[in-house]
């Protein structure tokens, strides 16, 4: 409990300066020392010699021990040299479906060579060196809600050059990562019926009944076929198909699912699979309708108000 | 890393059992191999079999027991085995940091000087190799810049070791053990003395221990008998020593100018023997004076050890004899050697007096055809006899053994003493090395008063006078050994000079030493709380201290051209006022300082309009020409300020 608590307290003191705009520099006031777990390891293999040394007033054993010493204060400084007056310059993040790991890149900049600067956290891990032009991380973030999801901390940190110490700093870029609902999967089989909304007796022009296959929860009643049904355990729809071009029609209030987010998520399924097969499309969510249209761009729109429907997510 | 292992092993090649290099060197191998080719990860089963084939092997070798050696071979062994199961990081930074205690092992075997450069050779290599492991993007191990910056990181640590090493707190008495169960080594003088049993001494140039005069007051050479163990009793091939259950007494009253103050840096030898100039006046703390002068430590000398002395130079010691002692002391195997048993009787009917007799013979050795040489021909069977009518070639062991025996066959109680003879004057102190080693009689005799006294005769002198003048290397006209050069003794002997002064500084400071310099600086005492805070300081101010270079190395560096800008600013932020209005631009400096001082408006102007061609313009108008003429430009407006009142 207690240490619930004071984890909780280093925590709001380490995040202090909540979302920072970008750039940011890390001067020392934001980095952190401590030794690694080599460096650990190190300490207690020196501090063995050392005993050693003492005890049995072995000079030359001193002498290694006292070098050893010297050598790792020379490190700390030169590990925490190595960090200061780095400056994150920009994130950049793609936009990516909701459970993937979003990728982002940052940017890191410096006045002076810096070495092994590395970025980790449980998904991903990357070193990149600094020599006069800027450097670019990798890292991966974990995404958990649809729409704009800001970014957690972010930990930049260097062991260069023996890895006795860690120096790391925290930055809590103001940096948001635009997440796509997940996709069902697997992608289920283009609305049963494209008709427009409410238009229940006329079917669109150019469709016609193709076949019959099992019921998949969210289909429209209408096109139940309700005799084949009765003769079977099973629930069958009836299936139609485009003869004439390829127009696709996406309608959120079409088919009757109570959950908003399996909605969104088998209208993204949708909107990639039809992307994929390079076919026209048309999103209509309320408050939002696209054009019949194609391309990268207009997939891109489309996902992005999936994604930022509702105000992303957020109730 | 592999590197960093070999180089620390290496040097331990000489201790360890034979069969041990070969394998360190098939494992290294192996390991290399496997690094370059890629061979996939040895199968867990056959390095436990490896495991502990070499540990049987270590067994057998050097046997059961929880010695010294035993744990740092398997400590070695363990860490060139780790080598072949290590494929990841974690095992990596084990074996490197293996690597710096293997060296210190070495340390408890020896501080020899030379053995500095293997401290920094393996620190440096090991260090190398940790900053290799740690360096994810670039893998050559022989990165000539990753070489450069690690020495930097040594050198930069080399202040703090020379500091921790003076002003460390040290300990006064060890924890546990005792230093001595880490004994450097067992060589000198030994306690029995056998035909060819110094020779091996005569072929070591090695220091046995250096001595310094009190004043530089040292005696003559042929005066300095360094006394060690004293042999009372003879089998027919072998000399040994007596076992006392007393001490002798102290001479308390001395002849000032025969007496001697003198202090000795002993090398260790495995042995208890402390070696003094005869005769010494008292034994120092921790040693017994035994009854035939010979100083015996309580301890085994396992380390470099000090001892002050005050010795009488002289070869005469008065002492009544006791009755056991005097039996003892003319006692022979019975039988032996009839030929000088004879050639004795004759002489004592000749002459009655003890003195004539000794005379005698010394005369005998000396004009019979006797030989210094240090390859005499073996002998076997009667060997006094032998030596003395048939080969009459050997050294000092063979004529103090034939001599004493001879004595002892005319009733006059004898001893053979061993230790060394002589030294070098080498410079501010005496080197006695390990082939001055030397053997010598003692006869006991009694003045016209009844007293008895112990008078040393050294037979050697009679056969090979310049042994006892000049030093044991005197009669060498032939070569010890192949590499006996006259250039390379005398090298050893300046590698010695600066080996005094290494034990002197390093290898023999301790807390007194350090008290020593404590003092010198002004810091009396050292109870806990000094201490404390001693330490706390230490570390502050090393932090603080090597803070400084990094700053400067941090520092942000201006260009030339931009440090003439700001000095240009400067100017115009004279004021306060102004300053406070924050001046942006040159443009706007400029426009200040003309206000300011009104003067200056011409060059400033032609400042303004040099600075942007050059920092603007095309790059070929930089020239370092233009820099100047711009600072000569900055110069005459800091004088037309200067002269504004």
């Amino acid at each position: 409990m207690i240490l619930q608590s004071f984890k909780n307290r280093l925590n709001q003191y380490i995040n202090r300066r909540g979302a920072e705009q970008l750039p940011v520099t890390f001067n020392w006031r934001r980095i952190y020392v401590l030794p690694s777990k080599a460096g650990l390891f190190f300490s207690v293999i020196w501090f063995l010699m050392m005993l050693a040394g003492l005890n049995f007033n072995n000079n030359m054993t001193l002498m290694l021990v006292f070098l050893l010493f010297g050598l790792a204060q020379v490190i700390l400084h030169k590990t925490f040299f190595n960090l200061r007056n780095l400056r994150m310059e920009q994130i950049h993040a793609e936009p990516v479906h909701l459970g993937n790991p979003a990728e982002i890149r940052i940017q890191l900049n410096a006045d002076t060579q810096k070495t092994q600067i590395q970025t980790a956290n449980d998904l991903s891990h990357d070193v990149t060196d600094i020599d006069q032009s800027p450097a670019q991380l990798h890292a991966l973030v974990m995404t958990t809600q649809r729409g704009w999801q800001a970014l957690d901390r972010i930990k930049i940190l260097t062991r260069y050059p023996l890895g006795l110490f860690t120096v790391w700093a925290y930055c809590t870029p103001a940096v948001s990562i635009l997440v796509y609902p997940k996709p069902e999967q697997p992608c289920p089989p283009f609305p049963s019926h494209g008709g427009m909304e409410g238009d229940l007796q006329t079917p669109v022009k150019g469709e016609e009944l193709s076949g019959i296959r099992n019921y998949q929860q969210g289909d429209p009643i209408r096109d139940i076929a309700w005799k084949k049904s009765a003769q079977s355990n099973q629930t069958w729809v009836k299936q139609f198909n485009q003869t004439q071009g390829k127009h696709l029609r996406f309608d959120f209030n079409q088919f009757s699912m109570n959950n908003v987010e399996l909605k969104l998520s088998r209208l993204t399924a949708w909107v990639l699979a039809a992307d994929q097969q390079q076919v026209e499309y048309q999103l209509t969510l309320p408050g939002f309708t696209s054009a019949m249209s194609s391309g990268e761009q207009h997939k891109h729109q489309c996902l992005q108000a999936l994604a930022l429907f509702h105000s992303g997510g957020v109730a | 890393m592999i590197a960093a292992v070999l180089v620390a092993v290496v040097p331990h090649s000489q201790r360890l059992p034979l069969w041990f290099l070969p394998m360190t060197l098939a494992v290294v191998g192996f390991r290399y191999i496997s690094q370059t080719r890629r061979i996939k990860q040895t199968y867990k089963r056959v390095l436990v079999m490896l495991a502990v084939m070499v540990l049987l092997m270590i067994v057998y070798s050097q046997g059961l027991g929880l010695s010294r050696e035993i744990s740092v071979t398997i400590l070695i062994s363990m860490t060139v085995l780790k080598l072949l199961e290590t494929y990841r990081m974690r095992d990596a930074l084990l074996v490197v940091m293996l690597c710096y205690f293997v060296t210190v092992t070495r340390f408890l075997y020896s501080q020899d000087m030379l053995l500095v450069f293997y401290l920094f050779g393996s620190a440096y290599v090991a260090t190398h190799a940790l900053a290799v492991l740690n360096h994810e993007k670039n893998n050559r191990w022989l990165d000539g810049k990753q070489l450069k910056a690690t020495a930097a990181n040594l050198a930069l640590a080399i202040p703090f070791a020379a500091l921790f090493f003076l002003v460390f707190p040290r300990l006064g008495s060890p924890i546990w053990g005792s230093p001595d169960i880490f004994g450097e080594g067992k060589t000198g003088i030994s306690d029995t003395m056998s035909p060819g049993s110094i020779i091996e001494l005569f072929m070591d140039d090695s220091p046995a221990f250096r001595v310094t005069f009190d004043g530089g007051q040292a005696p003559p050479n042929n005066q300095m008998y360094w006394r060690g163990p004293v042999l009372w009793h003879f089998d027919g091939t072998t000399w040994s020593r007596q076992r006392h259950n007393r001490l002798r007494q102290t001479i308390d009253s001395v002849n000032q100018e025969l007496a001697v103050n003198y202090q000795v840096e002993l090398e260790s030898t495995g042995q208890n023997y402390l070696f003094g100039l005869d005769y010494v006046t008292a034994a120092p703390a921790g040693v017994f004076l035994l009854p035939d002068s010979l100083l015996y430590s309580t301890t085994t000398i396992n380390q470099l050890r000090h001892y002050e002395l005050r010795s009488v130079v002289t070869d005469k010691y008065p002492e009544n004899l006791r009755s056991d002692d005097r039996e003892l002391l003319v006692k022979l195997p019975a039988g032996g050697n009839p030929r000088t048993k004879q050639l004795m009787t004759d002489w004592q009917s000749q002459y009655p007096n003890d003195v004539q007799l000794i005379t005698q013979v010394l005369q005998w050795f000396n004009q019979e055809p006797f030989y210094y040489s240090y390859s005499p021909p073996p002998l076997s069977g009667e060997i006094i006899d032998q030596f003395l009518f048939e080969s009459r070639r050997g050294f000092c062991e063979h004529y103090a053994s034939a001599f004493v025996v001879m004595m002892r066959m005319a009733g006059i109680p004898s001893r053979v003493v061993t230790g060394y003879q002589g030294g070098i004057n080498n410079g501010e102190y005496w080197l006695i090395k390990q082939s001055d080693a030397h053997a010598w009689a003692e006869v006991y005799l009694e003045d016209n008063n009844g007293n008895g006294y112990w008078q040393r005769v050294d037979p050697t002198g009679m056969v090979a006078p310049e042994r006892v003048e000049g030093g044991a290397r005197e009669l060498m006209n032939e070569k010890r050994s192949l590499f006996d050069y006259e250039w390379l003794i005398s090298y050893k002997e300046q590698m010695d000079k600066y080996r005094y002064q290494w034990n002197q500084w390093v290898r023999d400071f301790n807390v007194s030493k350090q008290q020593a310099l404590f003092n010198a600086i002004g810091i009396e005492h050292r109870d806990g709380k000094n201490l404390a805070l001693m330490v706390a300081g230490i570390l502050v101010f090393t932090a603080l201290l090597s803070l400084i270079p990094l700053y400067f190395l941090s520092r942000r560096k201006y260009h030339r051209l931009q440090k003439l800008y700001l000095q240009f600013a400067r100017l115009a932020k004279a004021e306060p006022e102004i300053y406070a209005q924050h001046p942006k631009g040159l443009e706007h400096l400029a426009e200040l300082i003309k206000d300011q001082y009104p003067g200056t408006r011409v060059q400033v102007d032609h400042f303004t309009q040099m600075y942007l061609q050059l920092r603007y313009g095309p790059p070929q108008t930089r020239r370092k020409s233009a820099l100047e003429h711009l600072q000569q430009t900055l110069q005459h407006i800091k004088s037309k300020i200067k002269a504004t009142p």
